[in-house]
């Protein structure tokens, strides 16, 4: 592969977002592969040199572009990887599928007694958002959640902190 | 290891390569342009060389964005075969909404001499108003997300207050246009030309230049696939 072409797939990904390809794309240079459950398709992601992510830019005490409703939004990432993210011993991509029902009611648990309309409301304008950035793979139809190929690109020092605590088996 | 950018980060010492990395970052994940006070291998000429040339396998490119100011965009050559192929192409309400920012906003402040810099940047805010056949055509619903889309991408930014007549913000073209190269800058100039006055001895200019060029490029270098 040319430097140009891989000077094209990044970019590419960088006007369209994590692309999903055919599993038999061969992986341009520096970018990371996702193998989707099926098996037939693969995401692909620029790797950021040493992987570094947006959050140095909190040490440089510089903006990144915000996020519309960004509390509302976190909170159903935070309820989709709680119901995708089963086993917290494995990496945190793919997960399993979820429901839409089960992550609004992990929502409720966050911030109980909104009401089952602002829920539903808040609930599916921020999965439209987390779906249009890859955060979460949303299937309206379905009503189904599975994780977006982005939470592979947390780094691995950051997942302690990510991890769900769960209550022990009873 | 990222494998793209290793012989350019190897040879350095650890303070040199973190503060690259960190440079890096701030050009490609910031909404606003890097200041050269704040990072070291923006002010240093050969980090900042190096800089350009790991954004260049990305297909990216260093921009200057002001006095001591950088940021990032897509190289030339790279953004015309986004194009080409149709990769990351904005919508067609999407398009129109920011067309009508960058009239109102930045052509005609510009042409009546009340904007001066050579930039796609403007403090003069688009009303609801200039907005609302948009609205009519495709609904206030699609115009709304249809922002929200533009503003998530940093190409619009929201300014209230600006149209008391109207309720809803108005916008203003957004951080994301530093990132437009002087050939970008200078292309959307143009295109805006061929859109307002296709009939101007103006588009006319633009269009013969125009196809002049590709019939030279065409015949220096044939197309790929072609």
């Amino acid at each position: 592969m040319s430097s140009t072409d891989a000077a094209l797939w990044r970019a590419r990904a960088r006007a369209e977002g994590p692309l999903r390809v055919p599993s038999a794309t061969r992986t341009p240079t520096g970018m990371l592969r996702l193998v989707e459950r099926g098996g037939e398709r693969c995401w692909l992601l620029p790797r950021p040199p040493d992987d570094v992510t947006p959050a140095v830019l909190r040490e440089l005490r510089m903006q990144v572009l915000p996020v519309e409703h960004p509390n509302e939004t976190s909170r159903v990432l935070a309820a989709a990887l709680h119901c995708c993210w089963t086993d917290t011993q494995a990496g945190v991509w793919p997960g399993q599928p979820a429901t839409v029902r089960d992550v609004l009611d992990v929502v409720d648990q966050l911030i109980p007694g909104r009401g089952e309309e602002v829920l539903h409301r808040l609930g599916t304008g921020a999965l439209r958002r987390l779906h249009a950035s890859r955060w979460l793979d949303v299937d309206d139809e379905a009503q189904r959640v599975c994780l977006g190929p982005r939470v592979a690109t947390w780094p691995d020092q950051d997942l302690p902190a990510l991890r769900p605590e769960r209550e022990p088996d009873r | 290891m990222s494998g793209l950018f290793d012989d350019l980060l190897e040879p350095l010492g650890d303070t040199q390569r973190d503060a690259l990395v960190a440079a890096w970052a701030a050009l490609e994940y910031g909404s606003e342009p890097a200041s050269e006070a704040a990072l070291p291998a923006l002010r240093d000429a050969a980090l900042r060389h190096l800089l350009d040339q790991m954004l260049r396998r990305s297909g990216r490119t260093l921009i200057h964005a002001g006095t001591y100011l950088w940021t990032s965009g897509y190289r030339d050559d790279i953004a015309a075969e986004l194009a080409a192929n149709g990769w990351g192409i904005l919508p067609p309400l999407e398009g129109a909404a920011l067309t009508l920012v960058l009239i109102y906003s930045v052509a005609i402040p510009r042409a009546e001499g009340r904007l001066a810099e050579d930039n796609w940047l403007s403090p003069h805010p688009t009303t609801p108003t200039r907005l609302r056949k948009l609205s009519q055509v495709h609904g206030q619903r699609r115009l709304s997300d249809a922002l929200q889309w533009l503003r998530a991408a940093g190409l619009v930014r929201a300014v209230r207050g600006a149209d008391p007549e109207m309720a809803g913000a108005s916008y203003v073209p957004g951080p994301a246009m530093h990132r437009l190269t002087p050939a970008a800058r200078q292309r959307l100039l143009e295109n805006l030309i061929l859109a307002v006055g296709p009939d101007t001895a103006l588009a006319m200019a633009i269009t013969v230049r125009r196809s002049l060029a590709t019939s030279r490029s065409d015949a220096i270098s044939p197309r790929r696939g072609s």
